[in-house]
Order: C-alpha cells, then structure tokens, then sequence
C-alpha cells in the first residue's frame, strides 16, 4: 500500500533517536486548561442533561408566553372603576326586578354598571308599558284603567299577555330568561303581577 | 464563526471523548512547534470552534486530524508575525550544545532533545512533532500541512540529520 511505502521508505532513511519519542511525548493538559474548556461547554448548555431539555425551551416558553398573553388576564379581578352594588338609588320596584333579574341570570355580584344596564332595561319596559296604555286609552284595544273591554272585546287577560310578551321580548333581547313562576314576573301599573302572565323559558 | 449553539449531551460526550484522547496531542503540537503561541488560548479557542461547529467535527472521519487542523490554522492565523524565524545553521550550530558523548544520562539526552528540536527550523520541527508527539502518518502530514508527501519525508530526515549532528552519532540508536 501506499501508505506502507511511505513508512518503509522514512524508515530506511530516517532512523531517529529513540529518546525523541520521549522528548516529544504528548503532554498533559493543565487542570486550569481542562476547567476553562468545560467552563465554555456549560456556557452553551452542555450540562444540559441534568436538566430540561434544550429543544423543549422554546415551545415551552411559547407557551407560557401565550398562557400570561391571554388566558391569565380573564382570571383577574374587576377593574377598580367598578363598584360594589348600594351607590345607586333604587325605588323598591326597581330593587326587586334587579333582585329578580340577577337571580335569573345567576350573577353572584352586583356592580353599578350591572345595576345601569338594567334600570335602562327596567325603563325600557315602563316605555313599552306605557306605549300599550295610549293604545288601550284610544278605545282601539282597551280603557284607561285597564278594566274597560277592548272594542274588539279582547279578553283582558289576552292584553295583559300581550304586555307580558312585550317585556318577555325586552328581556330576551338582553338574554334573560324567565322561568315559569321565577321571580322576574311583570307586573302592571298597580304593581300587581300580571294574573295570567305565564313566561316560559 | 458560527453563532454558539447550546451542546446535547451527545455533544458533550463526543467533546468529553476528544478532551481526553486528543487534547494532550493538540496541547504539545501547539507548545512545540508554535513557539511565542499562548498555547492554552489555542488549544481552547480549538475547542470552542470545536463546539461551534459540532455537525462539521462529527461529520470528520478523523477528528484528531480536524482538531490538528483547526489548531494550525488558528496559529498560523492568529500568530504568524509573531512566530520566529528559522535560525541559519551557523546560530544553530553556535547555539547547540557541545556532545558530551557517553558522559550524559538519559533524562539529559532527552532535554536536549527537546532544546535541539525546538530549534529545528519551523517546517521540519512540525513534522517531527506532528510525527513524534501527535502520532500521525506521513500521508496524514502531508494533507495537514498541505505539502506532498515527498515533502514531508524530507522534511523529516532533514530534521533527524540535523538532531544527529547536533546530539552525535554515539546517541542515535535505530528505531525501524
């Protein structure tokens, strides 16, 4: 082989001192040396098996990126600008439908922009109350104090119905849901509830 | 030089492997041959570059030629203006020690040895450490330091003519 003849042909020509194999020996490397080595190899995580991974950081800090980015913030606490029900004066109608709504809705806290939304609710409804009475008032479908017959001799409990339908439907659209004989019963002028205002969910 | 990447502990084995088996080889070619080279800044640079690129290093059939390679192009790079030059045979010849044939022990033939090697011109005092201290074939010389193998062969036997005239004839035994 090639490389044999080489050898052979430095042998033939080029005996050396045995002593040089002695005086050119490999060395060993200085302890500080070896630790200034390994010291850099730790640098770039070379130690990394006696942890995590080094493939598995970036997903795992994507992930914890994206945990506090968007799911943390919906488990905090209200905003401080909200405040606790009992600043906003109520009339004791206006406190029982609000009891009556929060109780249909399952809410378990009270908040004044909680309590706004429905008064505007509750007003909403008085309008469309009142809306009904001119009707009523006209002759076309009803007297004024609700015991004169409509003209089309609409029986009073269809009317009253009719109401209740009207605030069923303001309530739906605000996503309520009333339960036969819940609490959330409308109630007309004289605050009496509705006699035949059944409310199905 | 590559950005630094973090070490498996693949990695960390196969350069744990090489600290052990080559570093002594690449430690005394860089202190004998680079002379005025800080040696422990070449041979852990070697190994930094080493780590840099790990895919390259595992990729080479012979690592201890990759790491040889790497610590010589960083001395010659690094070093060059600061290498000395070659002594001319008449500051040789000043500088050699008088032969004190028979009269000396074998630890004192050896340090003179390594003084006689160390003033070996810089050409023939590689390969006789790349052949001596590293272990390597003429072939792989030849390939490392980028001459034919005739090259370095003569090399070779020039620097062992030159130790014989400066330790004497009565010291050189054969070695086949």
């Amino acid at each position: 082989m090639f490389v044999d003849d080489a050898e052979n042909r430095t042998a033939r020509s080029d005996d050396w001192p045995e002593e040089l194999e002695t005086a050119l020996a490999p060395e060993p490397l200085p302890e500080a040396l070896v630790r200034r080595i390994r010291a850099d190899w730790d640098r770039r995580g070379g130690a990394c098996r006696r942890g995590l991974p080094i493939r598995w950081f970036a997903p795992l800090a994507a992930a914890a990126a994206i945990t506090i980015a968007f799911v943390l913030p919906q488990y905090q606490t209200a905003p401080p600008e909200r405040t606790a029900a009992g600043s906003v004066a109520l009339s004791p109608r206006e406190a029982a439908e609000i009891v009556a709504a929060f109780d249909v809705l399952r809410w378990d806290s009270v908040f004044d922009e909680d309590l706004k939304t429905v008064s505007a609710a509750v007003a909403s409804i008085d309008r469309d109350l009142r809306e009904q009475r001119p009707k009523l008032r006209d002759g076309r479908m009803g007297g004024d104090d609700w015991d004169v017959p409509p003209p089309e001799s609409k029986p009073r409990s269809y009317l009253e119905a009719e109401v209740a339908r009207g605030r069923r439907e303001t309530l739906g659209r605000m996503g309520w849901v009333c339960a036969v004989g819940g609490p959330a019963v409308p109630t007309n002028a004289n605050k009496e509830p509705f006699a035949n205002c059944e409310v199905k969910s | 030089m590559n950005p630094r990447r973090p070490l498996t502990a693949d990695d960390r084995a196969l350069l744990e492997s090489l600290l052990r088996d080559c570093g002594p080889r690449l430690y005394g070619y860089v202190r004998k041959v680079f002379r005025g080279v800080d040696a422990d800044d070449a041979v852990a640079e070697v190994f930094a570059r080493a780590a840099d690129n790990i895919a390259s290093l595992r990729a080479a059939k012979r690592k201890d030629l990759y790491l040889l390679t790497a610590a010589r192009n960083y001395c010659r790079d690094r070093y060059r203006r600061k290498l000395p030059t070659t002594m001319s045979n008449e500051r040789l010849a000043e500088s050699a020690p008088p032969a004190t044939a028979g009269s000396e022990s074998r630890d004192e033939l050896v340090e003179r040895l390594r003084d006689a090697v160390a003033r070996l011109p810089e050409r023939q005092r590689e390969v006789v450490v790349l052949r001596m201290t590293a272990g390597l074939k003429f072939e792989e010389i030849a390939k490392l330091v980028g001459v034919p193998l005739g090259t370095a062969l003569s090399r070779m036997s020039a620097a062992v003519q030159r130790l014989r005239r400066e330790l004497g004839v009565t010291h050189v035994c054969g070695r086949r």
